[in-house]
């Protein structure tokens, strides 16, 4: 498959490793843009099951979640 | 990924999951936790988890992000190891409709824990049932989706040599 640039070796922008801060941000900004909340508003409706029917929003809702050390608490 | 010390395997595994990534985006991989082994697994995500825009007329979106832990040696001669625990990834087209999703995630409130395949609104699947169904997959890698979009779904790479970058079978990134 042809590209449209030519450049073969394009230099690689190095990856970032988040802050604790930096990290928390990222959830942040995500359980607002996503659902309109802040992410301990999330956690807590998260952890009681507000978001297990919510079809629509599954992938929102995964992918944020898994985030979240209580995710992986047994 | 494997290294001798912590640090070098998730240099490797983080290093590499960004050049998969450059096939087809300026942006790059963010990881949060550092070299040391947690109690939870660690988060690598695509622009911060922000969906990125594609090239190529279909318009799609992008959104990407693994989870994975680093496993310690557990002998003297033996390497340390980051092993991916978890993943979301998801097509979308240019209405910000998520098309395809492809998950993995072993915990939570979801009864199906084993990966899977989500035909979403964007895939304009008629049928209830197939547009609510977990569709099994095998795990799939980072590379194994990179590729989908590029030779199935019409993405454009961004570089010549794609090829080469996404060429491989093995579960890592």
């Amino acid at each position: 498959m042809a590209t449209k640039t030519s450049q073969k070796d394009r230099d690689i922008r190095s990856p970032h490793f988040l802050t604790e801060e930096e990290a928390r941000e990222m959830k942040e900004n995500l359980a607002r843009t996503n659902f309109g909340m802040s992410l301990d508003e999330f956690t807590v409706a998260w952890k009681a099951g507000e978001f297990d029917h919510d079809r629509e929003r599954h992938h929102k809702v995964v992918s944020l979640a898994m985030m979240l050390p209580e995710y992986w608490e047994d | 990924m494997r290294g001798r010390t912590s640090a070098e395997a998730v240099n490797s595994y983080v290093d590499e999951a960004n050049r998969l990534v450059s096939c087809v985006t300026d942006s790059i991989v963010s990881v949060g936790g550092g070299y040391h082994p947690a109690a939870a697994p660690l988060i690598l995500a695509l622009n911060n988890g922000i969906v990125v825009g594609l090239r190529g007329a279909s318009g799609f979106g992008l959104q990407l992000q693994q989870t994975y832990e680093i496993v310690e040696p557990s002998a003297p001669d033996y390497l340390w190891t980051v092993r991916v625990t978890g993943y979301a990834y998801a097509v979308l087209d240019a209405g910000q409709r998520e098309v395809l999703t492809y998950h993995w995630h072993p915990k939570g409130n979801s009864p199906v824990t084993r990966p899977h395949l989500h035909l979403e609104q964007g895939a304009m699947v008629g049928r209830f049932e197939v547009r609510n169904a977990h569709l099994p997959t095998g795990l799939i890698s980072i590379r194994e989706f990179l590729r989908l979009l590029i030779e199935e779904l019409t993405v454009e790479p961004i570089r010549s040599d794609w090829e080469s970058i996404l060429h491989g079978e093995f579960f890592t990134a």
